[in-house]
């Protein structure tokens, strides 16, 4: 058994626990249905989030919004261990009286309250999970078998609490500085559209099960996330965002902000005069932000979710969407990266070189606490996120099941924290820089490319405030994101110059193999990772990567009139 | 007609003036940026404006939910919404003309454009000015499809100009403060809402109070300039539960007022709840009815909300002119469609109705037009439509019922109906005739809907022209004198004509049902007052049901 006591807290005056407790028991022992199975295994996570939201624009302020919700969810298992209702997609939901899988809860710790919602919630649940068991029976019983992997792992049992933590937030301060940012494009007059927005989210999430794991963890993050459009003189219009991310607002240094955001519309409205590219192919060397984009897209995201769950039909399959994950997950024991290459994630750790890490946790969303993982050793793939739910290669958890919305619902994967990628073979940025100029001048290029900026992973494309003539229709989704901010570099008098945003094409999973040198100074980059309806903080320490061969092309984007009337500010 | 062009064609030459040097600094902004617009716009090529109107809706809303003697929800949130409304062509024809097939999603749905809620006036009109250029776009686009389209489609049966005149209006009404009162407010909902603690059998109730501060700022290129406000109250109390064969019920009980003084004392709100917690129970164990066609009772509250959805989206003057609408009484004017005893009037200039607030009052409507009484049915006969700027065959003018939520375009809609009967008795003489009703038609019981959740009806000419009614607490009479019985498990089905053509009998007790309607132009509040009627004959089909037994566990002890 693990057990981590913080500071001698106890749960005995936790209202919220106490009710919790009350009803994990007395389900465990009582909930069944004459002649069916009951539930062998139940878990509740409660997530108590307040949230501040303040959006400003063009100086002015757009909206403040303060919540504060409490969230059950409920895991609840019929079967056993090796054959349950588990890892099976299909369209089941409770009634408006007893909903499944999902309630809120009241805000104030009234233990009858709280008791009312668990039990109808509960009930819900069971009920699902036993018309989704017998659907799962029906479904396969016609199949061969495909595997014999069980569908759930057993844990060590932990105990972690963490103190209650009151979380202020100085509203005042932060609607005028939201407000200052937002100021900044007012210097911009290319930048036709803008908004800064600002929210903190924090809160505790509890976490209670049959299998004795309980913790009550703290979870706060920031995000400041600003939106720009320009319309480039050849009529393309083009939304970018840039994000800062904290584990607190008092961490996000307004100073460095400002500053960045400047440079950042700077850049903007510098690409907006250029010439549309012919395109690009030959190496590339990701600097910074870019690289760890790079490692999220193709790694992160790769090994995560590494277990694919059955569907009930393809209809449904389809209804899902498009698998955001897993795409590496059967390469294991195989070469995923260049050699020079290992990467191990630590959710455990809270700095990096005096840098914080937002992918941090304590204990991950089933309860469990998160071990160092070893997911690339020397190029090979030698670990999955896990999260209880079992691979064949890996079959127990190592703390880093989230969770996950999707279409028919949510459910936990195994998920990214803080990626550190180290190299055996770094080299400084002026030797980066020769090795691209030699690799370009051996494929008989004459110019060279440097991306610092791919579109982040937080960026959401379906913004309701995005200029909705500029959109073209939805096209899957590629495996990597534009690159927003590259430079062209001249093989012979190694001169940069900016160019227009460009998009990878025919980008696979195998990129990162073609990995042929490494920087020697690790980048620090937090980011929420945004897909569907999740957010999920993600920290990625990276040297910068040199790619021996890669093909852009320009961004294929929708040229519209200018503004008729000019923009009333900017005379 | 001519007149009304003639008007038109003066007001393109001389657009609205800008010399409002003082006043609300919110619309001399609108003002500053429309004049600008308009001025630029009017010109364009290959087709230029002709009219503008920018309408900001700044919106405060407090809501504090309990449940069970605790608070499950505290919000104050506060948000300004920018609609902008361009037209290009002329009133004759512009962007705005039916396209006849194919869907038109992408030119109008609803869009939510926030502006500053802090009236930075650079910020308010950087928004502003990016929404009119795209506004402007997509409606030369649109423009350019609608020319087309007449070209090669057969002619329409309404050639109707597409705008009408409108004379300018400027009012600048008082802006309310709003101080919410969250101490009282949240101890009351606790209180009112731990009623619901002693009974197991409630699986959800909830008490909700809600207060809107709503003020509208509209600037347009006729010359208006308006800025009015208004306040809202509500108070609901929920209560759900399940009966044993799965079925889920539930019963509501909303208050509205425009003053925190207007809502009911908390004695009667204790007692609403204890009444509507005996009509759950009773509702939780009775039997369910088979579909059945006979004689009834549409008690008051139920009448409005029957009116509203049979009758009054069927009088909305849009659906007159557009080609896919059942148009079920366009060519009705001047023929009786309901009882000679009867008169229909949508009336927004209303406050109150018998001590009641009215929900659907307003001033103006968001096209700048002033709220008007319209006589709809005089003794049964059809006199008329609710108008829009949207002229339609014979009706030339708005009567101020343009309406919308914020984000969507505007159509004509419903205020506050008004059904009134030069025909009634009491209520007890009400109940005496439906029983001599079903003696009549040899049918030993009749039904009386107490209330009705709500319903939903077909205009469109592609489905059928039906509607469906939603009753939540139903009774049957017995013609042998047995006491009345609670039943459940039906839905009031019908076609519109039929239905108002069974209507024999009022009763004298008028009352209002104060509601949110949600149309093709967003969810509207809305009022309805009516008298209970009798009907010779309704038609009732079984409700849908799920199919989830109760909670298998007993509910949680309770504490006390």
């Amino acid at each position: 058994m693990l057990v981590l006591l913080c500071g001698g807290v106890t749960y005995a005056d936790d209202v919220l626990w106490k009710s919790l407790e009350t009803e994990l028991q007395r389900s465990a022992v009582e909930l069944r249905l004459p002649g069916q199975l009951p539930p062998y295994y139940i878990g509740y996570r409660v997530n108590d989030v307040k949230q501040d939201r303040i959006v400003a624009s063009f100086g002015g302020l757009l909206t403040k919004e303060s919540h504060h919700n409490r969230y059950l969810r409920v895991a609840l298992r019929v079967g056993d261990r090796s054959f349950d209702n588990g890892n099976f997609i299909c369209p089941l939901y409770g009634s408006s009286t007893t909903p499944a899988d999902f309630t809120g809860l009241p805000l104030e710790d009234d233990e009858y309250a709280l008791r009312q919602s668990i039990w109808l919630v509960t009930d819900g649940t069971y009920k699902k999970a036993l018309a989704v068991f017998a659907r799962k029976q029906a479904s396969i019983q016609n199949q061969q078998p495909r595997d014999t992997i069980p569908d759930f792992a057993p844990a060590a049992v932990c105990t972690l609490l963490q103190p209650l933590a009151p979380e202020a937030f100085d509203e005042a301060y932060w609607q005028d500085a939201v407000a200052e940012l937002s100021g900044v494009f007012r210097s911009f007059p290319q930048i036709r559209e803008s908004r800064v927005e600002l929210t903190f989210t924090r809160g505790r999430q509890y976490w209670l099960d049959t299998d004795l794991n309980r913790s009550r963890r703290n979870d706060r993050i920031a995000a400041l996330e600003v939106y720009a459009t320009t319309q480039r003189k050849d009529g393309t219009i083009g939304e970018e965002m840039l994000g800062f991310y904290a584990p607190g607002p008092d961490e996000l240094d307004m100073a460095a902000m400002l500053s960045e955001i400047r440079a950042w519309a700077d850049t903007l409205c510098r690409q907006s005069h250029l010439e549309v590219g012919e395109g690009y192919s030959g190496p590339v060397l990701f600097l910074d932000q870019a690289a760890a984009e790079l490692v999220f897209h193709i790694l992160g995201k790769g090994i995560a979710d590494p277990r694919a769950p059955r569907y009930e039909s393809e209809a449904v399959e389809q209804g899902q969407g498009e698998r955001a994950l897993g795409g590496l997950a059967d390469r294991f024991g195989h070469k995923v990266t260049a050699r020079m290459l290992s990467v191990h994630d630590d959710a455990g750790r809270e700095h990096y070189q005096g840098r914080m890490l937002v992918g941090h946790y304590a204990v991950d969303d089933e309860g469990v606490v998160p071990q160092r993982v070893n997911v690339v050793t020397d190029g090979k793939l030698t670990g999955y996120y896990m999260s209880r739910t079992p691979t064949k290669q890996v079959r127990v958890s190592n703390g880093h099941g989230r969770n996950w919305l999707e279409p028919y619902g949510g459910r936990i994967v195994g998920m990214p924290a803080n990626m550190i990628i180290e190299s055996s073979a770094g080299s400084t940025r002026a030797e980066l820089l020769d090795q691209l100029i030699s690799l370009a001048r051996e494929y008989g290029n004459t110019q060279a490319l440097i991306v610092t900026r791919l579109r982040p992973s937080s960026y959401e494309s379906e913004n309701d405030d995005a200029p909705r003539y500029a959109r073209k229709p939805a096209e899957k989704k590629p495996l990597l994101s534009p690159a927003v901010t590259a430079y062209l570099v001249d093989v012979a008098t190694r001169k940069m110059r900016l160019c227009r945003g460009m998009d990878f094409s025919s980008v696979t999973g195998r990129v990162l193999r073609d990995i042929v040198a490494t920087g020697d100074r690790p980048y620090v980059y937090n980011v929420l990772y945004r897909e569907r309806d999740n957010a999920i903080p993600v920290s990625v320490v990276t040297p910068a990567l040199l790619v021996d061969d890669l093909d852009l092309v320009p961004r294929d984007e929708r040229a519209v009139r200018p503004p008729i009337i000019k923009h009333p500010f900017f005379k | 007609m001519n007149h009304n062009l003639a008007r038109f064609a003066l007001l393109l030459i001389v657009p609205a003036s800008s010399a409002f040097a003082a006043g609300d600094p919110v619309l001399n902004t609108m003002q500053r940026e429309l004049d600008r617009s308009f001025t630029v716009l009017r010109r364009e090529e290959p087709v230029g404006l002709y009219f503008l109107q920018y309408e900001i809706t700044d919106e405060r809303q407090v809501v504090c939910s309990a449940c069970l003697g605790t608070i499950t929800n505290w919000t104050d949130e506060r948000s300004c919404y920018l609609d902008v409304d361009t037209r290009v062509g002329s009133p004759r024809l512009d962007n705005t003309h039916e396209i006849r097939g194919g869907s038109d999603q992408e030119y109008w749905g609803g869009r939510r454009l926030r502006v500053p809620i802090d009236g930075d006036p650079d910020a308010i009109r950087a928004i502003i000015w990016a929404e009119t250029d795209r506004s402007f776009k997509l409606a030369q686009e649109r423009f350019t499809k609608v020319v087309n389209e007449r070209q090669v489609k057969v002619v329409e049966s309404d050639t109707s100009p597409d705008f009408s005149a409108s004379p300018a209006v400027r009012y600048e009404g008082p802006v309310p403060q709003l101080h919410p009162e969250d101490t009282i407010w949240s101890g009351l909902a606790r209180r009112l809402s731990d009623r619901f603690r002693p009974y197991s059998w409630i699986y959800n109730s909830e008490v909700t109070f809600r207060v809107s501060l709503t003020t509208r700022y509209l600037v347009n290129s006729d010359g208006s300039r308006i800025r009015h406000s208004s306040v809202r109250y509500t108070l609901r109390f929920y209560a759900s539960t399940m009966a044993e064969d799965g079925m889920e019920l539930y019963l509501s009980q909303p208050y509205h007022a425009t003053a925190s003084n207007g809502l009911p004392e908390e004695e009667e709100l204790r007692d609403s709840i204890d009444s509507l917690i005996n009509r759950l129970e009773e509702l939780r164990t009775a039997p369910l009815v088979e579909p059945y066609t006979g004689p009834a009772i549409l008690m008051n509250q139920a009448c409005g909300v029957f009116f509203h959805e049979i009758f009054g989206h069927r009088i909305e003057g849009h659906r007159q002119k557009s080609e896919s609408e059942g148009q079920t009484f366009t060519k009705k004017v001047g023929e009786r469609i309901l009882p000679e005893f009867m008169s229909v009037y949508d009336d927004p200039t209303m406050t109150t109705f018998g001590g009641r607030d009215l929900n659907g009052h307003y001033q103006y409507d968001n096209e700048g037009v002033a709220a008007q009484r319209v006589v709809v049915v005089e003794n049964g006969v059809l006199k008329g439509f609710l108008m829009s700027r949207s002229p339609i065959a014979g009706y030339p003018g708005s009567n101020g019922h343009g309406r919308r939520q914020y984000g969507y375009d505007v159509v004509s809609r419903q205020g506050v109906l008004y059904v009134k009967s030069d025909h009634t008795v009491s209520l007890a003489e009400l109940r005496a005739a439906l029983r001599d009703e079903c003696r009549r038609q040899n049918k030993p019981y009749g039904l009386i809907f107490h209330d009705i959740s709500g319903g939903f009806t077909m205009t469109g000419r592609s489905g059928v022209q039906t509607f469906k009614v939603l009753p939540l607490y139903v009774k049957r009479v017995y013609v042998d004198g047995r006491p009345d019985e609670v039943v459940r498990g039906v839905d009031i089905v019908g076609t519109p004509l039929a239905s108002f053509s069974k209507i024999t009998l009022t009763g004298d007790d008028y009352a209002v049902f104060n509601g949110t309607c949600g149309a093709e132009s967003g969810w509207i509040p809305v009022s309805a007052i009516a008298p209970s009627i009798l009907v010779s004959e309704i038609e009732v089909e079984k409700k849908s049901k799920g199919q989830d037994r109760p909670p298998i566990l007993p509910a949680p002890d309770c504490p006390r």
